[in-house]
């Protein structure tokens, strides 16, 4: 009788709130332009999500779980309750999952340390350390991206983002989508308002950047405090139109509409053009700043085509960085466009997540080194706003910047300052530490990055920092693999990740970071000709500051 | 008698150290070479016929049996020939940054010239091409700029198309171009020559962990393979035993 009366009062409720849902505004998430609108869209099931949450699996309760690489040894902490998503291997390992970290759980208790984990590491989890993301709500935090222009929400600060799963899950279906990807349905619900979803918004494995600051909560303890969490409203409720949910189908036609965007593609063009032809070519001038290039377009977006340039793959838009690529027989192609010819070239887009938007051709009008962009604000000027520390003495300064203790002494042999080099003829003009590749390398102090990647020696790069208090370092014999967003006039803290431990191509020597520390009272390029160190005239010798970083971190 | 002696001994030491003297000069530094070469060959003499056949042969009498005289066999090579020579023009000290850019412009290769600065360390000139000829790509050089004003270059490079034999045809052009010796490294997918105290030349066949995250150039898998031959002011010293070999 109990249990009956109970169910009574649950389906009450329950259709008090359902019409309350009716009619949801539909979106989808892109990582460029935000909350994208998916009224015409259709809801279909899917039996799958790539979306997962971490825990830890171990007799003691623990508050972060190990990512390993494929032989098992531990490459970063993950907090428990980060969300991450699966990724597609070769190398299959037993018991484990491959997975990339699309956003740390900044709700765990663990205060963050050297060794956690970033958005957008790889490496294996163990499978009983992955939780079904459907049985959390995430709250997105304050490095939530803008969500450009939109009626139903403001932000999308402090906003609870719960996947909906009913024994399957739901995803996004439209013409105008990509049908390789899913866009998974997600209930999302207001700062003020937990009692009934907002909207419905469908993401992209592909397209993550929204869930880059999150806290994550299981729903069960949700629940204790928010009785909506207690039950899951069904999505036919949610949506107010049963007709739109339709079974999942794989063959859904591609429309383009390339159309209606040709006419804005050509305005841009033209407005381009103008600005070219106003200056004159000068092949000495020397573009001041570096040679990185940008999409430098006055409007807002510009097509990427496909390779016969009759497809508009999708959009980019001013500043955003691409990298051209130059084909052995020099390929290039030309389009008329309203009466003007263009030439295309393939380019490159390293920042985007989106396996499916990294390459594409666009006019190679358009493709600008930063600095020479004129619709971009310059960022040739670097300055240090924030001395929290005074200098090299100053008794805050600095930490060791590998991760562990070096495994051999950098205070002799070759990798000592001083060394001989050539013969005698040259001098080391660094500390080597001596770690292992691709093991993080952390900024010694907070700083400013005035130079960034660039070819330094044998297949490795070199980042310039000035650190608080003015002093300089090299962190020379960097990896390939790069931090994100680690560029020039970028701001970095202390033990900040600001790039990895590299090998050099003839293989001499064990992975390293050469690391050169420079007063900061002279002006010009650190290497310089000459003899002996062929450094700059205030280099300094770093082997007692990093004896004492070293000891009072290790 | 010990007059004698005495007197036998100088003119073996004269005679050793003449003989010594006369190897010693063809063992001179490379940029010290070029820079006497550079008042008698001009910088846009790139052509390949130009190389003088007996100097190039004694040059690279000692090395390894793969490496012929170098003739390009094709279009592709010929392309390697000319940016190999390009190359080699700009080692000479005296040489700047806007030195190369007017001999890329010489070959139609739309030269990009930038100069990357800011008040702590000062210019970086870097030097890139918007076209490339066929078979080559991705050409890159960086020159520091030094507190006395004058630019050095720290790093050259630029790509050939990687396919069978296409390490050792890269191998041959730039030993018979830059007129290289004996290299001090060589394996089956990376050799190294020290062309003076300061600078040296490799070349790296490149794998698909070269290719990721390049600052500049674009890659796909399909590049795997892709040759890099580049000139760099030098770090370590491949002699010295104490750098311990990387065991991992």
């Amino acid at each position: 009788m109990r249990i009956y009366m109970t169910s009574i009062m649950l389906s009450l409720l329950f259709l008090n709130v359902s019409f309350a849902e009716e009619n949801l505004p539909l979106y989808y998430w892109d990582n460029q332009d935000g909350l994208v609108s998916a009224q015409d869209c259709k809801i279909t099931t899917t039996s799958l999500s790539p979306f997962r949450v971490s825990s830890y699996t171990g007799n003691n309760k623990q508050l972060t779980e190990n990512i390993r690489n494929f032989a098992g040894v531990r490459q970063s902490n993950l907090p428990t309750g980060s969300l991450v998503k699966f990724v597609e291997t070769k190398n299959v390992k037993e018991d484990f999952q491959k997975i990339q970290v699309i956003g740390n759980n900044e709700g765990n208790p663990m205060s963050p340390h050297r060794w956690f984990s970033q958005r957008g590491d790889q490496g294996y989890l163990y499978n009983q350390s992955l939780l079904p993301a459907e049985d959390y709500i995430f709250e997105l935090g304050l490095g939530t991206p803008d969500i450009k222009q939109d009626e139903v929400f403001k932000d999308l600060l402090n906003t609870k983002w719960a996947l909906i799963s009913e024994s399957q899950y739901y995803k996004l279906s439209c013409d105008r989508l990509d049908q390789k990807r899913d866009y998974i349905v997600f209930k999302v619900y207001r700062v003020h308002d937990l009692y009934r979803p907002a909207a419905l918004v469908g993401v992209s494995a592909e397209e993550t950047e929204v869930f880059k600051s999150f806290s994550s909560t299981p729903k069960t303890e949700m629940a204790d405090k928010i009785p909506a969490f207690k039950r899951e409203a069904l999505l036919v409720h949610l949506i107010g139109n049963e007709s739109e949910l339709i079974e999942a189908s794989d063959e859904v036609e591609v429309k383009e509409k390339i159309e209606e965007e040709e006419v804005h593609e050509v305005t841009a063009l033209e407005a381009a053009k103008n600005t070219f032809d106003e200056k004159v070519a000068n092949p000495l001038r020397a573009i001041v700043g570096g040679l990185k290039k940008v999409v430098c377009i006055s409007g807002d977006r510009l097509n990427v085509r496909n390779s016969s340039l009759d497809q508009v793959l999708f959009k980019t838009q001013l500043g955003e960085p691409v990298k051209v690529f130059q084909s052995f027989n020099g390929e290039s192609k030309e389009k008329l466009i309203n009466g003007e010819r263009y030439v295309f070239v393939k380019v490159q887009f390293p920042e985007r997540e989106e396996s499916d938007q990294k390459e594409g051709w666009i006019a190679e009008l358009f493709i600008k080194a930063e600095s020479d962009c004129k619709y971009i604000e310059s960022k040739v000027d670097v300055s240090i706003s924030h001395l929290d520390i005074k200098g090299l003495n100053d008794s805050n300064c600095c930490e060791f910047p590998t991760v562990k203790k070096p495994t051999h002494a950098f205070t002799s042999g070759a990798r000592a300052f001083g060394a001989g080099r050539s013969g005698g003829a040259r001098k080391h003009a660094a500390c080597d530490l001596y770690r292992f590749e691709e093991e993080p390398i952390k900024s010694v102090a907070p700083g400013t990055v005035v130079r960034d990647r660039y070819y330094f020696y044998q297949g490795t790069y070199a980042l310039e920092v000035v650190h608080s208090g003015g002093f300089l370092v090299r962190y020379g014999e960097l990896d390939k693999k790069a931090v994100s967003g680690m560029s020039k006039g970028r701001k970095v803290k202390m033990s900040e990740r600001i790039g990895y431990m590299g090998k050099v191509n003839s293989n001499c020597c064990r992975p390293m970071l050469h690391f050169e520390l420079y007063k900061g009272t002279a002006r010009g390029a650190l290497t310089t000709g000459g003899s002996g160190f062929q450094r700059r005239s205030d280099l300094l010798n770093p082997t007692q500051y990093l004896l004492k970083w070293e000891s009072e971190k290790f | 008698m010990k007059n004698s002696k005495t007197f036998k001994f100088i003119v073996l030491a004269i005679l050793f150290f003449g003989v010594w003297s006369y190897l010693k000069k063809d063992q001179l530094p490379l940029e010290a070479s070029l820079e006497s070469e550079q008042k008698e060959s001009p910088a846009s003499q790139v052509n390949i016929q130009k190389i003088e056949p007996e100097k190039t042969v004694e040059s690279i009498s000692n090395t390894s049996s793969s490496n012929a005289l170098f003739v390009a066999q094709n279009k592709d090579e010929e392309s390697l020939s000319l940016m190999t020579q390009i190359l080699k023009d700009s080692l000479p000290l005296e040489k700047e940054s806007q030195d190369l850019v007017r001999e890329l412009e010489k070959n139609q290769l739309s030269p990009e010239l930038a100069r990357d600065t800011n008040p702590y360390t000062g210019d970086m000139m870097i030097v890139r091409t918007k076209r490339n000829l066929p078979g080559t790509r991705y050409f890159h050089a960086q020159y520091f700029v030094g507190e006395d004003g004058k630019e050095f270059l720290q790093h050259m490079s630029f790509e050939f198309k990687g396919g069978a034999g296409a390490f050792d045809r890269a191998i041959s052009a730039a030993q018979t171009l830059a007129n290289l010796g004996t290299p001090v490294k060589k394996t089956k997918d990376f050799v190294q020559w020290n062309i003076s105290e300061n600078r040296e030349v490799w070349i790296k066949v490149m794998g698909e962990k070269d290719l990721i995250d390049d600052p500049y150039n674009a890659y796909t898998k399909a590049d795997i393979g892709t040759i890099r031959l580049a000139v760099e002011k030098k770090i370590h010293d491949d002699q010295h035993q104490d750098h311990i070999e990387n065991e991992q």
